[in-house]
């Protein structure tokens, strides 16, 4: 009786490996992915203490500093400075260096209340210079005078939050309707495959103007945050239910799936433990692709007008001040960063998106 | 009595066409089927492919909806049975399919596989005595029952039948349809699937039917032979008697057509013209007549019915003798 | 001097540590007009070998460590990419296990065959000729199936044509990779039938791969059986049928039900196939061997012919009862 059982001989073998385990051995080989990961991971750590590693909070406006320039801090000895500019006599915007005045850098300084993490009243900052006359403003400063560094952070919190929630809403919802349309077929599945066939056929960005025109201009603006979210996840969840409803038309075809049927499981049951797991390789690669579509949505909005509203901060609406005119662009060049931004965590998120729809071909090595 | 009593089945499948979906015509897959099955017996199923003998054996246990036609499993209908009733009743008739790569959960371990069957029955009363009852299961199919914590992907595909034979013995059936379960296997794995399916049965008082298309292994697991042709069944005998004198001309160029190791061998060989013609628009009278190397003019008009040709072999052709 | 001449092959997929050997010195040959059928599980190395003649196994990652294989004296392995597209297809010409993936499904089969005349007959590339190779192959009405798409038809004619595209090169050496694996009973017999029939009339030869003793029974002269990426036993095929003398050939043919002899208790092969790469020591079958000696697992033994034309890779060889 016992022929099968086979002395493996192979130490390994005697670990299970999960599916998961294999999936991230995979991962671990593929360097670009794990870079792109690395980015992200430090960009959403910076994104949840926006409020500690700015040096100013986002609403701050230094009125006699506004198309300031980068400062850099420099060194003097061994100890990092920050020298002092003051504007010129009869220019707008521009500032010239007062020589041999000078602020040391310094740390964990006090400095413009925040709240960290949105919960905990704070008011340390990781870095600054404590003097309100000789300010470091790393990547300038906007046109009312606001620190585009503390805003580009405290932009982050709104631009890289928005597409991971737009994500989860929109898959937990594809993957839910896809399941259901795909399992049980019929009707069910005619009518809301249609009505995803209805949404996707919509010009996209018209969808997401005439959606917005919906609701008040003057909405607040965590409302209006919300209300992005729910637009973009609206227009997306129909591309991924239908993605979601294929995969589950042959899984549910796949012999297992028979033979929980035939063991007497409920269909709930086989959608939930057979057939959408089996899905979630695909779907964490699609999520991962996806990600800057929610990003580069926010952007449309904002940058046209009917997205995050000021004085809040979004890469979009950074943006879109900084387009204000063809010359704002080359005077003030600095106002670019939120697209080097916006640049970085894209490409960051299709490297590891790449990596790991690699990883999750199992033919791969 | 009976354990299985199967009377006229018909499985049709609509052909839609167009853009309202009107139903065109009809596949007949199984058309009219007949038989039974006593406990602890093995029905074997013989036919090539499309001849419907997968789908009577998924609609049997109606993972397939019939058409037409009664199911009597151990004295109730099941083809009468309601959503819920249907559910609680499976415990009594299994499945082991024919893809050992497909037929398990990638993303459950092997416990899980076999557990899911304890947990929909209630079959233990707590994680200790479903557990015990897991690792009795992988032994009783010659598994190590540490392999319990493993997933799939770690087993040979002889290895993953096993864990499939052990998920379907879970609920502690009284039938089993095997739907081809050693024809995705390596040759040299085959034999330790089909004696384990012997010795199990033996053990546990099980019947099978099994279904496949190569005739030796059918006739060395089977007690009766059935064999099907275009939906419809053209001979049903004992084992011995179907493979060694068919009185069905489909079943005699099936059985000249294995090929055989034995280079002495003196068998005359027929080799049937053309394909299995498609099951919309089978062929008029005998669906087996344009390929028939016997057929008659009224094999063309006249469809036979299965008779008894001698006592216990039936066969359904005109003439049969 | 034979058509094809096998010598020594070794290939490896992958490098350094993690290379594993999928074919482990292996010695074929084949006469001109001779048919052999190479017989083996899954992961044995049955069709890297065939794939191997025209070198179309994807290098890297396969890597060939030493050997030689002479088509028509000539080393494969040795030539360059242009004299081997002279060789595929033209000299030698394979056919697959699953004929409707190997058909472009957007072409008619008709076109598919004329396009394989052009290459390598150009003056033959007409609708006539297509016509007689449909024949050859046994297509009723040839001059209307020429207009069919693959679709359109059964797995045994699409089988059919792609002998058919096959032979329009009129190679010598036809390969035919589980050519009916795929396929019924009855209609595999068809195939069969053709193929010998063919066999006698072109004289060409043929590398015939299965997992089925039977049908090597059927069609071939001689018989290699493969285990574990080596040859284990090599003979005419009557008598390795009639008296296989391996442990292994010897367990294969009492672990399969044959059809109308008594029903005992078939003799099971302990144990699964070795994966690539997970290859015991030693002979690579003593893990399963019902005769396997103390000695089998260190010891790699040789191929040896214990009889004239007859090479077994085991010093326990024995004359097996059926």
């Amino acid at each position: 009786m016992n022929e099968a059982i086979d002395p493996t001989n192979n130490p390994n073998a005697r670990i299970p490996r999960t599916p998961w385990r294999l999936f991230w051995d995979r991962l671990r080989r593929r360097r670009l992915a794990l870079t792109g990961g690395i980015i992200l991971v430090f960009l959403y750590a910076v994104t949840l203490l926006a409020g500690f590693v700015s040096p100013y909070h986002f609403e701050r406006e230094d009125r006699e500093r506004f198309f300031h320039p980068p400062i850099r801090p420099m060194f003097d000895g061994f100890r990092l400075v920050v020298p002092r500019f003051k504007p010129v006599e009869g220019q707008l915007a521009k500032y010239e260096r007062v020589q041999g005045e000078t602020r040391s850098l310094r740390f964990f300084v006090q400095g413009d209340k925040y709240k960290l993490a949105g919960l905990i009243p704070c008011q340390t900052h990781l870095l600054g210079t404590g003097d309100e006359q000789i300010p470091v403003y790393l990547l300038g400063t906007d046109q009312l005078g606001r620190d585009v560094f503390s805003r580009l952070l405290y932009g982050s919190q709104i631009s890289l939050s928005i597409g991971l929630i737009g994500i989860l809403l929109t898959f937990s919802m594809g993957m839910l309707v896809g399941g259901i349309s795909g399992y049980f077929g019929g009707w069910a599945d005619t009518i809301i495959m249609r009505l995803c066939e209805l949404i996707m056929s919509v010009p996209g960005l018209y969808l997401i103007l005439t959606l917005r025109s919906v609701f008040p201009a003057g909405m607040s603006s965590t409302h209006v945050y919300l209300l992005i979210i729910v637009i973009l996840s609206f227009i997306g969840w129909a591309s991924m239910a239908r993605v979601i409803r294929g995969m589950t038309l042959s899984l549910r075809e796949r012999q297992f799936v028979l033979a929980a049927r035939v063991l007497g499981q409920t269909r709930l049951k086989i959608i939930a433990r057979h057939i959408l797991p089996n899905t979630f390789s695909y779907v964490i690669v699609a999520a991962t692709l996806s990600v800057p579509y929610y990003i580069l949505g926010e952007v449309i909005l904002s940058y046209l007008a009917v997205g995050i509203q000021e004085p809040q901060a979004s890469w979009g609406l950074m943006l879109k001040d900084a387009y204000v005119n063809r010359q704002n662009l080359t005077l003030y060049p600095w106002l670019l960063a939120p697209g080097a931004a916006i640049f970085i965590t894209v490409l960051a998120f299709n490297f590891l998106g790449d990596g790991l729809r690699d990883a999750a071909d199992t033919k791969s090595t | 009595m009976s354990l299985l009593k199967v009377n006229n089945l018909k499985v049709y499948f609509p052909v839609k066409h167009g853009l309202f979906s009107r139903v065109k015509a009809h596949v007949k897959a199984v058309d009219g089927v007949s038989l039974h099955i006593e406990p602890g017996e093995t029905l074997g199923l013989v036919g090539e492919s499309g001849c419907g003998k997968t789908t009577l054996g998924r609609s049997i246990i109606r993972l397939i909806e019939p058409t037409s036609g009664t199911v009597e499993f151990d004295g109730e209908q099941i083809t009468e049975l309601s959503g819920g009733e249907l559910r609680s009743s499976r415990r009594k008739f299994q499945m082991i399919f024919q893809d050992p790569y497909s037929s398990l959960n990638p993303r459950m371990t092997v416990g899980q596989i076999i557990g899911e069957a304890i947990d929909i029955h209630h079959l233990a009363a707590n994680s200790v005595a479903k557990e015990a009852r897991v690792q009795e299961l992988l032994k009783a199919v010659g598994l190590d029952p540490i392999y319990a914590q493993r997933y799939p992907h770690e087993f040979s595909g002889g290895q993953r039948q096993r864990i499939g034979i052990a998920r379907a013995l879970a609920v502690e059936p009284k039938l089993i349809v095997c739907d081809e379960p050693v024809s995705a296997l390596d040759v040299s794995v085959q034999a330790q699937i089909i004696n384990l399916l012997k010795d199990l049965q033996v053990q546990k008082g099980l019947a099978y039917l099994f279904i496949a298309h190569d005739l030796a292994v059918v006739e060395h697991i089977s007690q009766r032979v059935m064999v099907m042709y275009l939906g419809k069944v053209v001979e049903l005998a004992d084992s011995q008697k179907v493979c060694r004198e068919p009185k069905h001309p489909y079943s005699q160029a099936l059985i000249s057509a294995v090929p055989v190791v034995d280079p002495d061998s003196k068998r005359q060989r027929i080799i049937l013209p053309g394909d299995v013609p498609s099951p919309i628009d089978p062929p008029t009278g005998c669906v087996f007549h344009p390929r028939c190397p016997v057929a008659e003019a009224r094999c063309k008009v006249e469809s036979p019915a299965l008779r008894e040709i001698t006592p216990g072999h039936w066969a359904a052709c005109h003439l049969a003798k | 001097m034979p058509l094809l001449d096998i010598q020594d092959l070794h290939l490896e997929f992958g490098t350094g540590a993690d290379a594993v050997r999928a074919v482990d010195g292996l010695s074929l040959t084949i006469a001109e007009g001779e048919t052999l059928g190479l017989v083996g599980e899954s992961g044995c190395g049955k069709s890297v070998t065939a794939l191997s003649i025209t070198r179309l196994v994807p290098a890297p990652p396969a890597r060939y460590t030493s050997g030689r294989i002479l088509l028509d004296g000539k080393d494969v392995l040795k030539m360059e990419q242009s004299k081997l597209r002279h060789i595929r297809g033209k000299m030698v010409s394979y056919i697959f296990q699953e004929p409707g993936s190997s058909l472009n499904p957007v072409f008619r089969v008709g076109s598919q065959i004329k396009e394989s005349l052009q290459l390598h007959r150009p003056e033959m590339a007409t609708d006539s000729e297509v016509i007689r190779l449909l024949k050859l192959v046994g297509i009723p009405a040839p001059e209307l199936r020429i207009k069919d798409y693959p679709h359109q038809m059964s797995g045994g004619m699409q089988q059919r044509i792609m002998i058919a595209m096959a032979l329009a090169s009129e190679p010598r050496l036809l390969v035919a990779d589980e050519p009916t694996t795929a396929l019924d009973v009855t209609i595999q017999a068809q195939i069969l039938d053709l193929l010998r029939d063919l066999k006698q009339r072109l004289r060409m030869s043929i590398l015939l791969i299965t997992h089925n003793l039977g049908i090597v029974g059927d069609i071939a002269d001689r018989v290699a059986v493969m285990y574990a990426g080596q040859v284990v036993e090599l003979a005419p095929a009557r008598d390795l049928l009639q008296r296989p003398l391996h442990p292994y050939t010897q367990a294969l043919m009492n672990s399969v039900p044959k059809l109308g002899r008594e029903a005992g208790r078939l003799q099971s092969i302990p144990g699964t196939v070795p994966a690539v790469g997970a290859f015991p020591s030693g002979c690579r079958f003593h893990p399963r061997c019902p005769k396997a000696q103390p000695d089998c697992s260190k010891k790699v033994p040789e191929l040896i012919e214990v009889e004239p034309s007859r090479f077994v890779r085991c010093p326990y060889w024995s004359h097996g009862k059926l």
